[in-house]
């Protein structure tokens, strides 16, 4: 078996969980460089003053954004973190390699199937696709082969900590970091199993083999994989906080007790809660939607509260450890905020709780929906929870991976430093832009607002104007600190120097 | 053992974190208020 | 740590920072959530829950065409304006890309608004007051509206239809009271 020794953690690391942690990180990173390009284009587009695309552009590259920089990039990165969880963080090794390279394979195949026929402009039906708009057979197809490949990835993940059980890599209890990667593993199964019961109807719908999808229940099935898929995400996320924690600081977590009970939460309840996408839908009743919304919602967002406390918390017990214990904030004054990998945990912290998760939490609350539902405010919050939240944990997970699996330095250490608060700052601006629009009911997914040359003359709000340029700056400052990522990440993988 | 749970139980463990949490909360029930006041405005809906 | 097996004994008991805070968040979680069924018997705007099956577009298209040769009132644009009664049911019909018709109601009144799609998903949005509806073909759903200020307002698309999607817009006037 080939095994090396991590000189810097002391991690007995596996040679094929190590290349399959770097094939899926660096992959990752390039679908990111696809979908970040896509974001630029959208948000100069729904700039007033620039309007960049035409219309067709639009929708067209709204659909490649949304799948590349929502599911590619971030699904991508998961599929790494699931190796080195599950083989790294254990001592232990990955069970049958080959299984871990046919799910890279089928996930890059889909992928590659769904950006081409996009592309070709076969399939302008953006990320959500509703029937009964219908697209090309190739991109439900190649939804289809990439959710295969991530589900063999998931699965994989199983097969992994059993073998580790078997060989005694731990005795009683996965690390934290693991458990968290476990409670996102079985999303991701039961989240892909829902893929898979509405993909393939509607694959055969697309090519004539089915007659007819109920586009209520295709809307309804949908959300339980493309919600709860930001579940992955979330679950991901978290263990990523924990586990920045401990390797920057050597943070316990204050209560491994509170901590699992969280993740459990997770498992049990946020699935069924993804009808908070369907609240101004016709077919489900009132009480439906408030029990399934209301109670399940609510526990899992009680989880967030939990994690949320629980990792700064730890990061607070940590440093007082160190001595700065003067006050109530001497710790935070002295956190290493030079460090990309803390800085980008936390700023995700704060991203991820005080825009997306209060924005969520209500915007998901039956009433205030009806003023919500689709419009831009939607849009801003989802940016909150998948940029400003898990996009930034993974990009400074990136930063700590990169020493550890690619056994290299950080190149241009101070833009490194300086990164993570550029694009959380220019991400949150962004998003707070069109929150604020859509307070003002701009709908998202709309190529123009102004109603230029629709039948009747209707105009926003001219305040909606400054919010919408807002929005604007606040992309270009994000897609800048993008930039720097890309450069910083891909620049250290290639020419970094080696550690050892 | 049981007297060093007992010490556990009453320790305020990461205070300026329990701050940062109640600045959090208070945010969240502005912001849900706020969104009180805007829904009342519109055109009643049933 | 969280990148290490924890100690054999981990259920350790809750601080009291930890304590208080999941119970804080507990119970305003609670709060948010009693919200929702109480808001139903106490509030004004609840999201409308009654929804009819269309087996077959015609006749929802024929509905449609029976409100607007009884109540048409004017056209404007080549759309007619139809003022129906207070109480009573009005038709909307969403297709790419028109809101068909125009509709003029009586402030302070309600009317049960039936909303359904002749092709694929739309979002009935009426602005700039901003509110927002799902709108599917196959389905129709029962809006109960009462427009409590009065003014032109416009209905926009919000689900994204086609190419002509940022075309879709229609008209809704409110006159006050007392004709």
């Amino acid at each position: 078996m080939d095994y090396r020794i991590c000189s810097l953690t002391g991690f007995k690391i596996h040679k094929t969980a190590e290349d399959l942690v770097k094939w899926n990180m660096v992959t990752a990173i390039l679908f990111l460089t696809l979908g970040g390009f896509m974001g630029l284009l959208m948000a100069l587009t729904r700039w007033p003053s620039v309007h960049y695309l035409d219309a067709t552009h639009y929708y067209r590259f709204l659909t490649l954004h949304g799948f590349n920089a929502l599911l590619l990039w971030i699904l991508f990165f998961e599929i790494g973190l699931v190796y080195f969880t599950s083989a790294i963080l254990l001592n232990t090794r990955v069970v049958a390699p080959f299984v871990g390279w046919i799910a890279y394979a089928l996930m890059l195949v889909g992928a590659m199937f769904v950006n081409i026929v996009v592309f070709a402009g076969k399939a302008d039906v953006l990320f959500t696709s509703y029937v009964p708009l219908k697209a090309n057979g190739v991109y439900y197809l190649g939804i289809i082969i990439f959710a295969v490949g991530a589900l063999t990835a998931f699965g994989h993940f199983f097969a992994n900590i059993i073998q580790a059980k078997r060989d005694g890599a731990y005795k009683n209890t996965l690390p934290l970091g693991t458990f968290g990667l476990a409670a996102a593993s079985i999303i991701g199964v039961f989240t892909l199993a829902h893929g898979a019961v509405i993909m393939i109807p509607v694959f055969f719908w697309s090519i004539d083999l089915i007659k007819y999808i109920d586009p209520g229940t295709y809307r309804l099935i949908f959300w339980a994989l493309g919600h709860a898929s930001q579940q992955i995400n979330v679950c991901a996320m978290v263990a990523m906080w924990y586990m920045s924690a401990a390797f920057v600081l050597g943070a316990n977590p204050v209560n491994e007790k509170l901590s699992r009970t969280a993740f459990v939460l997770y498992i049990l309840f946020i699935n069924i809660a993804s009808e908070h996408h369907l609240l101004v839908d016709p077919i489900f009743s009132t009480w439906h939607k408030v029990v399934n919304t209301g109670y399940m919602m609510h526990l899992a967002v009680l989880a967030s509260m939990i994690h949320a406390f629980a990792i700064p918390a730890s990061m607070e017990v940590a440093l007082r450890k160190k001595g700065y214990t003067k006050g109530l904030f001497d710790w935070l004054k002295n956190a290493p905020w030079g460090n990309p990998a803390f800085s980008a945990t936390f700023l995700s912290i704060i991203g991820f709780g005080f825009l997306g998760g209060i924005t969520g939490v209500i915007f998901g609350t039956e009433q205030f929906n009806i003023i919500r539902h689709n419009t831009f405010a939607i849009t801003g919050h989802f940016h909150a929870t998948v940029v400003s939240g898990t996009t930034v944990a993974f990009m400074g997970g990136t930063y700590l991976l990169i020493p550890y699996i690619f056994r290299r330095e950080i190149i241009l250490p101070r833009l490194a430093a300086f990164q993570p608060y550029l694009y959380a700052i220019g991400v949150a601006v962004m998003l707070i832009g069109m929150i604020a629009a859509g307070s003002y009911g701009v709908p998202r997914r709309h190529w123009d607002i102004t109603f230029s040359s629709a039948i009747f003359p209707f105009s926003f709000d001219p305040s909606t104007d400054i919010f919408l340029s807002i929005m604007g700056v606040g992309g270009l400052l994000a897609v800048l600190g993008g930039v720097i990522f890309i450069i910083v990440s891909l620049g250290s993988i290639m020419f970094g120097r080696r550690t050892e | 053992m049981a007297e060093e749970k007992e010490k556990r139980k009453d320790k305020m463990e990461a205070p300026g974190t329990f701050a940062l949490s109640i600045i959090f909360l208070v945010a969240f029930i502005i912001i849900w208020f706020a969104h009180l006041k805007w829904l009342i405005e519109v055109w009643g809906v049933k | 740590m969280a990148i290490k097996e924890p100690e054999r004994i981990w259920w350790k008991p809750y601080t009291r920072d930890e304590r208080l805070w999941v119970a804080m968040a507990l119970l305003w979680m609670m709060v948010s959530f009693v919200f929702m069924p109480v808001y139903h018997f106490i509030g004004a705007q609840n999201p409308p829950n009654e929804t009819y099956r269309v087996g077959d577009k015609e006749k929802f298209r024929a509905l449609v065409d029976g409100m607007v040769n009884k109540y048409k009132v004017g056209e404007e644009k080549g759309f007619p304006i139809v003022k129906p009664e207070p109480g009573s049911d009005v038709f909307v019909q969403a297709s790419m890309w028109q809101w068909y018709p125009i509709l003029e109601l009586q402030q302070g009144k309600t009317y049960r608004i039936h909303l359904s799609s002749m092709d694929i998903t739309h979002g009935f949005s009426i602005q700039p007051i901003n509110m927002n509806f799902t709108v599917l073909p196959g389905y129709d759903y029962v809006v109960t509206l009462t427009p409590t200020t009065a003014g032109d307002y416009y209905i926009i698309c919000n689900e994204y239809c086609g190419l002509g999607h940022h075309l879709m817009v229609g008209k809704m006037i409110v006159k006050q009271g007392g004709n």
